[in-house]
């Protein structure tokens, strides 16, 4: 594919994306949470805080205070600093596992939809087979069997979402096949995979990206409940984390309602995101 | 340089098979412009696809042969076959808004095919954009446009410059102008003119309406029911029908200078063509049918390349009134 092609259709994408976004509040106050948390995950390392795995036998579960403002965990780390660290591999963890379900949806649902026949009729009934298997059981056994190590845990959230990414994009490509210009395409010697992904996936790929968008939100949700049970990744901070680390201590609130409200605001910032672009990008007859 | 002989597509379908085109016969030499008219469903369009080898799925190619400057395009493979098209015959389609891929800016659509056919490097196909704007009087500053942000002509612009972009020799346009209105039409059709003055290509150019024909064609066929009934150049066509449909079809019409002229239609619809009717086909329609219209008629010459399928073409009745 040509630089300046895929240059100007992300630059079209970002366009139709940001269209009315200013009459927009909610997909607005959406944005600029993400945005907050995206430069709280990239400049964590420069803020004065403390080391988040510092231990302080002084500071075991002390409330919170002027010095630790979100209290400290039962190793007498700081809370504060440990939620601010936890956007990062919250945030990245739930971008990759939806770029993953995005991807492989994508690219199953599109070439189901493209060829048709026989071949769409064994993928649909994979795809059913995904969206029937109950999500955190299979999660659990992967765990066990792989482990948990957070990027493949990742991996392995987004491959079980991605079955609904695959429908819309089957069913995008369905209707995108027939049309002229794509028809037009064909006739001007366009192969396949031209065909595909130069013009029928730039036109109607816009819905499956506002559900990547809300999968994001899923992707962390589901990787704070695996944590809570204690299937995460012990090496890194994540809020599911600091949260499984409290329920050692009971009494103590502050261990769990601080990275809770990260994860409700985190969830509630894709969420607003994705429905806005949802409205934005799904086609429909009346806007 | 196109040679067209016995041609017969059918499709098949749960109701039957349909002769969609019929044992058509035409011959397209350089620089011409030809021209096929016929109401909906006589199987024009369908006779257009056939030459580039793009009919539906449900339709077959049963008998006869397409010569494309000595090569028989019916029986060359299908990389040939795209090679071939748009190099050497391209098309342009039908309604411009649907066939202009809608995420790509002009520039971009008008590279596609140079990049898809000649393997270019950019700075050739961007010389050659700018050309071919040009040509189809396009200002270069829409080069950066999205298709909608275009009028409906200049829209057709854009796939007029797409047809002749890789230099082909014949273009098919199928109702091309259709959709637009008189004057922007008209326009279009002169500039089409002129772009032939200047680069030479023959051109097939299917549409239903006759004042089109008349205007832009050098040789018309005007097609029935899977046939074409009568073959002439335009000029005579319009002076001396030789057949009692393009007599209708000219009666149809009205015209500038007798503004009181009598507009006469048709009664009856066109045959159904998964049965259809043995002899002429448009005896049931004919004011003039008799017993010997239940034979199917000859071809008769009826003038120097005037081809016309009618027992009485060489009468002297169909003559205007």
């Amino acid at each position: 594919m040509r630089r300046s092609v895929s240059l100007s259709n992300t630059l079209t994408l970002v366009r139709v994306g940001m269209r009315d976004l200013r009459g927009d509040k909610w997909g607005l106050t959406g944005l600029c949470m993400m945005l907050s948390f995206v430069v709280i995950a990239l400049l964590v390392p420069y803020f004065p805080l403390y080391d988040p795995w510092e231990q302080s036998g002084a500071d075991v579960i002390a409330p919170p205070s002027w010095n630790h403002p979100f209290g400290a965990d039962i190793y007498g780390r700081d809370v504060f600093s440990r939620v601010l660290w936890g956007t990062r591999v919250s945030l990245g963890l739930g971008v990759l596992a939806a770029l993953t379900s995005f991807f492989v949806g994508a690219v199953i649902g599109s070439f189901a939809g493209y060829y048709g026949g026989f071949l769409d009729d064994i993928m649909t009934r994979f795809i059913d087979v995904f969206i029937i298997i109950p999500r955190v059981i299979l999660l659990i056994l992967v765990a066990a069997l792989i482990g948990t190590e957070v990027w493949y845990m990742a991996l392995f959230i987004g491959l079980t979402m991605w079955a609904s990414t695959a429908r819309i994009a089957r069913a995008q490509v369905i209707t995108f096949k027939e049309r002229g210009f794509v028809k037009a395409a064909a006739l001007l010697g366009a192969g396949d995979v031209r065909l595909l992904f130069l013009h029928i996936l730039p036109n109607g790929i816009y819905p499956a990206i506002s559900n990547t968008t809300l999968q994001v939100a899923d992707a962390i949700m589901t990787e704070a409940g695996l944590s809570f049970f204690g299937l995460g990744d012990k090496n890194v901070i994540t809020w599911g984390q600091i949260i499984n680390m409290g329920m050692l201590s009971i009494s103590s609130w502050w261990l769990v309602v601080f990275p809770g409200a990260a994860i409700a605001l985190m969830v509630l910032a894709f969420n607003l995101l994705g429905d806005s672009l949802e409205l934005r990008l799904k086609p429909r007859l009346l806007r | 340089m196109l040679d067209i002989a016995d041609l017969s597509v059918v499709y098949r379908g749960y109701r039957g098979v349909l002769k969609a085109v019929d044992k058509v016969s035409l011959a397209v030499e350089d620089n011409e412009v030809f021209g096929i008219t016929g109401e909906s469903g006589c199987g024009k369009s369908t006779l257009a696809a056939s030459i580039l080898r793009v009919l539906p799925q449900s339709a077959e190619v049963t008998s006869g042969r397409i010569l494309f400057r000595g090569i028989d395009l019916r029986s060359v493979s299908e990389a040939e076959m795209r090679k071939i098209r748009w190099k050497q015959i391209s098309i342009v389609f039908q309604n411009a808004m649907n066939a202009l891929d809608p995420v790509y800016k002009i520039k971009d659509l008008l590279k596609e095919p140079l990049r898809v056919h000649e393997g270019m490097p950019d700075e050739e196909t961007k010389r050659r954009v700018g050309e071919v704007l040009n040509l189809v009087r396009i200002s270069q500053s829409r080069m950066d446009s999205y298709p909608h942000e275009l009028s409906g002509g200049t829209r057709q612009r854009v796939m007029i410059a797409m047809a002749l972009i890789c230099r082909p020799q014949l273009v098919i346009a199928d109702e091309f102008t259709t959709g637009l209105d008189v004057i922007v039409q008209d326009q279009i059709l002169a500039d089409i003119e002129d772009l032939r003055q200047k680069l030479g290509f023959a051109m097939i150019l299917i549409t239903h309406d006759l004042s089109v024909i008349l205007e832009a064609c050098d040789r018309v066929a005007v097609m029935y029911g899977g046939r074409i009934l009568e073959t002439a150049d335009s000029k005579s066509i319009l002076q001396d029908p030789r057949h009692p449909y393009t007599r209708a079809l000219l009666d149809s019409m009205p015209t500038i200078r007798d503004a009181k002229k009598k507009l006469r239609s048709l009664s009856g619809s066109p045959p159904d063509m998964l049965n259809p009717p043995t002899g002429c086909r448009f005896m049931s329609r004919c004011t003039f049918a008799t017993q010997l219209c239940q034979t199917d008629p000859p071809n008769l010459q009826v003038g120097v390349g005037r081809y016309s399928r009618c027992h009485y073409a060489l009468d002297q009745g169909f003559k205007r009134r």
